[in-house]
């Protein structure tokens, strides 16, 4: 900062940029509020799993998920609660759900791993086993691209600051060194970051949670059945006419309409902030 | 049509070959050379022989050759070449005739005299005996269709193109070889075009090996001379009971002259026989022909050092899934791997051969001599009709004294180690509740606390990049020089009336200094007479200009003779002075 000289930008100033930054990220990452009580019921939903009670604990965990604790340990657990009923369809449903919001956790993967085994259905691609599963499975999640790009962004400005502040050559070339690169890294980490957006906007991934359903070639009990699901294959929901949704295998191939409660969106609706 | 006949053993007794070569009048200048020799004096019914006659002299002269009536062998080949030699105008040659005898029966074969006619003179060789042991109780084989005895269909009469199937053994025992034939009769004087599409049969039901090459001779039928192109396929029943292998099908692609055509061959039908009853109760499904084989890397080990044994199967059947042999127990040795085995096999003689090699890899425990045991092998010859066992030799081995610490470590612990095995899997098990929860609502990007901290960078950026503009190099540094012109000279003047030094001094070059900086000129080589001159090209009004060329004068002479000019007076040229900056300042805005 010694070279700042004569600058408006001196060291307390960017050491009051970067505690700004840090706030904001602790804030912004976090919740609105804290809740013991919610870590209380959460513990009294993990007894209840261990006392093998697991559709009492399966509907805890969901008053905890409905409440708006979008932790991906609860719907892991809610996960197990399902898979240990024999709930295939819900299990698989709440094992991606957690796989959104923790897309790299080994414990959530193997569970799910093991879910996808007791389905009935092999569709193509169906077991996340295909490009798109891969990515969704491995890409950053929302929250951790947007916290790259506000720290890559803030080096970039940093970094472009200095190089129109600092009159040493020396330091002037560095600065745009590190500018140049941290607007490269910034600008993948964009794309990235629309790109996620852009995927779970137009997620459309759902799950059969019914035992089997029958996928007609229209949205009523009259049409012809063109074929069947059963629990936990997965499927894409095109579109949803009253009690009845369309949905299409990930290859594309097979479509048709199945009652709506009998498919489960895997994306989660968005609480307010 | 699809099951082949019999060769009479005497058939090849018959063949009597002339050979014509090129005829001359001109007779031998010299006599002639000839001479038969044979491969080999001894062999056995599944060998071949080779019989070479050699005919040498002067090229020119006529030659017949006559092979002789040879009893109880098959023709499976030949061939010949032939050598000119130049020499002073007088060339001379020697033609060469091999012959692929397989004896067919054991006991002495006599070839005899080879009778040579050369312009009209006759040569023999001597007779050749060779003695013949019994091979492996098979039928010959490899000599095209007399390795399985079989005729020329009788249900080929003239036909363009004919197909058949046959197979060696229509009731052969589970597990046993039986050879599939596909023959393919071409008639030599028809055309085809491309080769023809082979689509063979289904073969549910057998294990499966094709022989790697297809085989092309010629016959003849009905007055009529054929190609007969073979595949051929060894085949090892899994089944017991009747099996029919469905027809294979051929297509000849036609020509101009004649259309596309598909042949079929009819269904070939077997029954595949049980193995007898009184197996052995370590016979686990082998059938063929075997020898086992056991070595060591080493007639010494180490306790607790590795040393691999090999065990090497050999022999005639399906090689390629043999089951293991029986691995004697080793009390105070360990197996610490057991590699998979390889296989080498190949079609010999019409029949699958091959090695199956195992590996272990011991280690023992103790110090000692020791012996391994024999490995045995039981199996089923379908040749004798019955069970038969081999073993290997033992191999004695000493076992010195080795790693303390490891015989140690393996004696307290009293186990073997092992890989570890999953007995069952279950999902992993359910994560702990935190201390406290947080309510995650929207993603962090949706929030406005998160774009203010975009911002905020943004505005300290844009206020550099403004900051950067008003002091150049994006700005004029003339500019800036110029904006702080006013302020440096005030800020002059009032630093020397505060201090309290040269007032005279300070008032002239501060004018100076302002009017350079304001006009963006040195200030060092700016004369006075050059300062009202820059002040005049800016428009400055005369009255203005006589002030401050007195303001000059009288700084220079206040520094010059300060004794006649009083504290009162360096005040007032102060004063003076930046009125007159300030009255500049507003001219030249």
């Amino acid at each position: 900062m010694n070279r700042l000289r004569g600058t408006p930008i001196t060291g307390r100033a960017v050491v009051v940029w970067l505690a700004a930054l840090v706030l904001t990220l602790s804030t912004a990452s976090v919740a609105r509020a804290q809740s013991p009580d919610a870590a209380a019921a959460w513990a009294a939903a993990n007894d209840l799993y261990e006392e093998g009670s697991f559709a009492q604990a399966a509907q805890a965990y969901r008053q905890l998920a409905s409440q708006g604790y979008r932790d991906a340990a609860i719907f892991y657990n809610l996960g197990n609660a399902y898979y240990k009923q024999g709930e295939t369809g819900l299990a698989v449903l709440n094992y991606l759900r957690a796989q959104r919001l923790a897309p790299r956790d080994a414990d959530v993967e193997n569970n799910l791993r093991m879910a996808r085994e007791r389905t009935v259905d092999v569709t193509a691609e169906g077991d996340g086993s295909g490009p798109a599963g891969v990515l969704s499975a491995y890409w950053p999640t929302v929250d951790e691209l947007s916290v790259g790009v506000l720290i890559l962004w803030n080096l970039t400005a940093l970094s472009l600051a200095a190089w129109l502040l600092i009159r040493a050559r020396p330091g002037r070339r560095a600065a745009l060194y590190a500018a140049a690169a941290a607007g490269v890294l910034l600008l993948l980490a964009a794309a990235s970051l629309g790109g996620r957006l852009f995927l779970d906007d137009s997620a459309d991934d759902a799950v059969v949670v019914a035992d089997k359903v029958e996928v007609r070639s229209g949205p009523g009990d009259g049409y012809v059945t063109e074929f069947e699901l059963h629990a936990g294959a997965e499927a894409r929901l095109i579109e949803e006419r009253g009690s009845w949704a369309r949905v299409a295998l990930p290859n594309g191939d097979l479509q048709g309409w199945a009652p709506a409660a009998a498919v489960e969106r895997v994306s989660l609706p968005r609480l307010r902030d | 049509m699809n099951v082949s006949g019999r060769v009479g053993r005497t058939a090849a007794a018959a063949v009597l070959l002339v050979c014509l070569s090129a005829l001359s009048g001109v007779a031998f200048a010299q006599s002639p050379h000839i001479r038969s020799e044979v491969d080999k004096t001894e062999l056995t019914t599944d060998e071949v022989l080779t019989l070479t006659v050699t005919v040498a002299g002067q090229t020119g002269s006529a030659q017949d050759h006559v092979l002789p009536v040879i009893e109880n062998v098959n023709i499976v080949g030949r061939g010949s070449w032939m050598s000119v030699t130049t020499v002073n105008n007088r060339s001379t040659f020697e033609r060469a005739h091999e012959y692929r005898l397989r004896p067919t029966v054991d006991g002495p074969l006599t070839i005899g005299a080879v009778k040579v006619v050369i312009d009209g003179k006759t040569y023999e060789t001597d007779p050749i005996t060779v003695e013949v042991h019994p091979g492996v109780g098979r039928p010959a084989a490899g000599g095209l269709s007399a390795a399985l005895n079989v005729e020329v269909s009788t249900e080929l009469a003239g036909q363009d193109f004919y197909v058949e199937s046959a197979v060696d053994n229509l009731s052969p025992r589970l597990g046993e070889q039986v050879t599939y034939i596909f023959r393919f009769y071409s008639a030599a004087d028809v055309l085809t075009r491309g080769r023809p599409e082979y689509d063979g049969p289904d073969l549910t039901g057998f294990w499966t090996r094709e022989y790697p090459d297809q085989q092309r001779y010629t016959a003849t039928a009905a007055g009529r001379r054929y190609v007969v192109d073979e595949i051929r396929a060894a085949l090892f029943p899994t089944i017991v009971g009747p099996r029919t292998i469905e027809p294979a099908d051929l297509t000849v692609l036609g020509t101009f002259f004649q259309p596309t055509t598909t042949l079929r061959t009819l269904p070939v039908h077997l029954d595949v026989q049980p193995l007898p009853p009184g197996a052995p109760a370590d016979f686990s499904g082998a059938v063929g022909r075997f020898s086992i084989s056991a070595r060591t890397d080493g007639d010494d080990v180490a306790a607790n050092d590795p040393i691999v044994l090999t065990v090497t199967l050999s022999g005639e059947g399906n090689i390629d899934i043999l089951p293991d042999p029986v691995w004697p127990d080793m009390p105070g040795w360990r197996v610490v791997d057991t590699s998979p085995p390889t296989t080498d096999s190949r079609i010999e003689s019409g029949r699958l051969v091959g090695t199956r090699v195992y590996r272990r890899t011991l280690v023992p425990s103790e110090a000692g001599d020791f012996t391994i045991p024999p490995v045995s092998f039981t199996y089923f010859d379908p040749a004798t009709n019955l069970y038969d066992r081999t073993s290997s030799d033992p191999i004695p081995l000493t076992v010195t004294e080795g790693r303390a610490w490891a015989s140690a470590q393996s004696s307290s612990s009293g186990t073997e180690r092992d890989t570890v095995q999953r007995l069952a899997a279950d999902i992993r098990h359910i994560k702990p509740s935190p201390d406290s929860l947080r309510v995650t609502g929207v993603p962090i990007v949706e929030r406005g606390l998160y774009w203010a901290a975009i911002a905020l960078p943004g505005a300290v950026l844009a206020a550099a990049a403004a900051w950067r503009w008003r002091i150049g190099p994006f700005g004029s540094s003339r500019r800036s020089r110029s904006g702080q012109a006013h302020g440096r000279a005030r800020n002059a003047l009032e630093s020397a009336r505060a201090a309290g030094t040269d007032p005279y001094a300070a008032a002239g070059n501060a004018l100076a200094a302002y009017v350079g900086d304001r006009l963006n000129q040195p200030a060092s080589g700016l004369t006075h007479e050059a300062l009202i001159v820059l002040l005049r090209s800016q428009g400055i009004e005369p009255d203005l200009l006589r002030r401050v060329e007195v303001c000059l004068a009288a700084s220079e002479h206040g520094r010059f003779a300060p004794v006649s000019a009083g504290p009162a007076s360096a005040e007032a040229l102060i004063e003076e002075t930046e009125a007159l900056v300030s009255e500049l300042e507003s001219r030249l805005e």
